[in-house]
């Protein structure tokens, strides 16, 4: 179960241009791929762990990647207000690298619009995943099919919903699989089946 | 890790404490040496017709024998399923009974005639709750200790566990998240190579 820290960490993998401001040509080789050469005012491609050390050392400028831009993110929330199922986010890791580019000291423009903009999307996002949960219980069917949902969305969601259909299946598992004295279910290895056994025989005496 | 499957392991106190419930249950005949069961009998035996309310793990080792009939809980009769279907979410079910969904499954496995019926009424009412769960979680900021009251046991747990995820959600957009630790398995292997280093 992955949490909201591991989920930025993948979303530091993806890759963001900059302009650095300082010249090395030697190329850093790493598993991922390779980094560099850089030159001083000519725009680079690195990923974002990489831009955010960088910048912190004042080495480079972070340009916003296209889709980060009020008039494309205001269209896509209209997309998403319009429609009844999940809109392709332009970003896996929409939120991730709005939060991560997006801090206070940020190099891109309208930064606080921009956050707004995502926080907006984000918001029909997930209370469009809570109230198809709920129908999704009701309606008691076995499979739901969802695209372009990200994974931080999964993340907060999971435990809403993955929890209450556990449960639920719990409750309507079948009955040949319990013994009358315990919930568990018994049988499906040896030791739960001696674990059981030995639970009549505790509680019946 | 799923909910049921966590608490159901052998030393778990949750389950445990659902199968002390009490259940309705009448005698045919008359037991002997069963008498102190009930304190207002008089000597060792129950007489026919004693109408006694027991914990449910003695009635699970009665319930086939001879001239003992099981009566269902009052939360899971007639009465109470109409007043959950009419509307599950005001019902206070931690008053009601601790571990609803719990013995519920647990009473349906003594009466097969109502198995069905129980079933059905766990999983409306779970599902009739659980929205009204999720929106308490999710905006828990507003502590309404008075929700929380009316939850069970299970549900309790649920919403814990939906809090929980909501906190590391605002934490993450407030702050800069936590930090990322090693995953057990790791943790473990390290363990495993300096004592295997150790003792070579």
């Amino acid at each position: 179960m992955m949490n909201t820290a591991e989920i930025e960490f993948l979303a530091e993998q993806e890759e963001v241009t900059i302009i650095p401001k300082f010249t090395d040509q030697r190329v850093v080789h790493l598993i991922a791929g390779d980094i560099g050469p850089f030159r001083a005012g000519i725009p680079c491609v690195v990923p974002i762990w990489v831009a955010k050390t960088l910048r912190k050392k004042q080495k480079c400028k972070i340009v916003a990647p296209e889709w980060l831009d009020i008039d494309l993110l205001e269209l896509k929330l209209e997309e998403e207000k319009a429609s009844r199922f999940f809109t392709q986010m332009p970003s896996e890791h929409y939120m991730g690298i709005a939060h991560l580019l997006l801090s206070d000291d940020s190099d891109i423009e309208h930064a606080d619009r921009l956050r707004l903009a995502i926080k907006n999307i984000w918001d029909v996002r997930v209370a469009k995943a809570r109230a198809s949960a709920d129908t999704f219980l009701r309606g008691g069917g076995r499979h739901a099919g969802i695209d372009y949902l990200t994974q931080l969305e999964i993340c907060n969601l999971r435990p809403l919903l993955l929890d209450a259909l556990d449960t639920k299946y719990r409750l309507s598992a079948p009955l040949e699989n319990f013994s009358a004295l315990n919930t568990s279910v018994a049988g499906s290895s040896s030791l739960s089946q001696s674990f059981s056994s030995a639970s009549s025989s505790r509680r019946s005496q | 890790m799923s909910l049921f499957g966590k608490r159901n392991h052998y030393f778990s106190l949750n389950d445990i404490l659902a199968s002390q419930e009490r259940v309705p249950i009448s005698f045919g005949t008359p037991v002997s040496y069963l008498g102190e069961l009930d304190a207002s009998s008089e000597g060792n035996a129950l007489p026919a017709g004693t109408t006694l309310e027991l914990s449910y793990w003695l009635v699970a080792s009665l319930y086939q024998e001879d001239g003992v009939g099981i009566d269902l809980p009052k939360q899971y009769k007639q009465a109470w399923r109409d007043i959950l279907a009419a509307d599950a979410k005001v019902v206070n079910l931690q008053r009601l009974c601790k571990y609803f969904y719990e013995f519920g499954k647990l009473v349906s496995l003594i009466r097969i005639r109502d198995h069905q019926d129980i079933i059905e009424l766990l999983i409306q009412t779970l599902v009739d709750r659980h929205r009204e769960l999720t929106s308490w979680a999710v905006h828990s900021c507003k502590r309404d200790n008075e929700f929380l009251e009316k939850l069970e046991d299970i549900e309790r747990e649920l919403s814990k566990r939906a809090t929980a995820a909501e906190r590391d959600l605002s934490n993450w957009l407030q702050h800069d998240g936590g930090r990322i630790r090693k995953a057990e398995l790791v943790n473990a292997h390290d363990r495993l190579v300096a004592s295997t280093r150790a003792f070579t």
